[in-house]
């Protein structure tokens, strides 16, 4: 008859070797690990429970196959797609945040000084001053990203929000490319709303950051 | 008459067979209507209410559920809070408000296909 040990939970040590087991299994992210270690776990104990012959890493095994050939990559690709989904429409909807009432009239006014500055002073100028604020905000998006490396390489969470970074960087490719022929004015407004895309995914990325952090205390923590 | 029992009899046989697409279909209304029923659930607590609840007919296979799982969370049907059990940390999955309303929708979307579905294939529902 096989013995049954209804109380048996896993050891520290176990649980230790199942975070192993899933990065050997490359899920290098923390915030996936932990619901992929909880898993293997809960079918490990509830095998061993029922079974208390069954040794650990034969339990292990047995729940693995369970995952089917592919193992983990099945889920880390769609955890990958779906997060990437949320944060395209997470993007636009603070996009149209920044256009919404009552920034919208903060916009307008941003323009209409603009244009009447550009009918009174030198409009190279003002160009130049847009160009500056601009690529400031670029450059602190990049170093603000950049500075979350180690975290992003534990979070799959925070790796996707970073991937706005280069989204935006299209936008000054078009920039810089229109730049030569046209009108200050013109160059100046495309520079206003190049600035808010730039602001967008930077608060995107902060709030991304924000929550990843409640969640995940522990990563930010090292 | 034969080929309508040989229609039914295919479809208890895919539905049966954990991971099949026609309860793939289904997966996602399942989990909410039982996130909706119960509190919070995890990954493994969810596997285990749906073999407890079909008596053993349907299993869910892991990568089944848990992409289905993050593709609520993306879409904001459900949200995770992570909370430590024992020696290791617990992803807990709860319904947004959102998600709250969304399941009405699908159960009676659901309700009415299934009504459709016997009639088309001529089963009479077991009272």
């Amino acid at each position: 008859m096989e013995q049954v040990n209804k109380d048996f939970k896993l050891s520290d040590a176990e649980v230790g070797q199942l975070f192993r087991f899933t990065e050997k299994k490359f899920v290098h992210w923390y915030d996936l690990q932990i619901e992929m270690v909880d898993h293997l776990a809960s079918v490990i104990e509830s095998e061993m429970r029922s079974d208390a012959s069954l040794s650990f890493e034969a339990a292990l095994n047995k729940v693995y196959k369970s995952f089917g050939i592919f193992g983990f990559a099945q889920i880390v690709r769609e955890r990958q797609n779906q997060l990437a989904l949320a944060a395209k429409k997470r993007w636009w909807s603070e996009l149209r945040d920044l256009f919404g009432w009552p920034r919208i009239v903060l916009f307008l006014a941003i323009v209409s000084a603009v244009y009447t500055l550009s009918l009174s002073v030198n409009a190279g100028i003002l160009t130049e001053i847009f160009l500056a604020i601009y690529f400031f905000i670029s450059l602190a998006l990049l170093i603000y990203v950049v500075k979350d490396v180690r975290l992003q390489k534990q979070l799959l969470l925070l790796q996707n929000g970073s991937g706005y970074v280069s989204l935006t960087f299209t936008f000054e490719f078009m920039v810089a490319f229109l730049y030569v022929d046209l009108s200050p004015l013109v160059f100046t407004l495309l520079l206003t709303i190049g600035i808010l895309i730039k602001l967008t995914s930077f608060t995107l990325y902060r709030k991304v950051r924000a929550e990843a952090k409640a969640q995940f205390p522990r990563v930010f923590a090292k | 008459m034969g080929i309508f029992v040989y229609l039914r009899n295919l479809c208890i046989f895919i539905a049966m067979k954990d991971n099949s697409p026609l309860f793939r279909g289904t997966l996602t209304t399942v989990v909410l209507k039982l996130l909706s029923d119960n509190d919070r659930m995890y990954g493994y607590e969810i596997t285990r209410k749906v073999k407890e609840l079909t008596d053993g007919n349907i299993q869910l296979t892991e990568g089944a559920l848990y992409p289905a799982l993050h593709k609520l969370e993306a879409e904001g049907l459900i949200e995770a809070t992570i909370e430590q059990t024992g020696n290791r940390p617990r992803k807990y999955y709860h319904l947004t408000k959102t998600g709250k309303k969304e399941v009405k929708f699908k159960l009676a979307d659901f309700s009415s296909f299934i009504t459709d579905i016997q009639l088309l294939l001529n089963i009479k529902p077991s009272l």
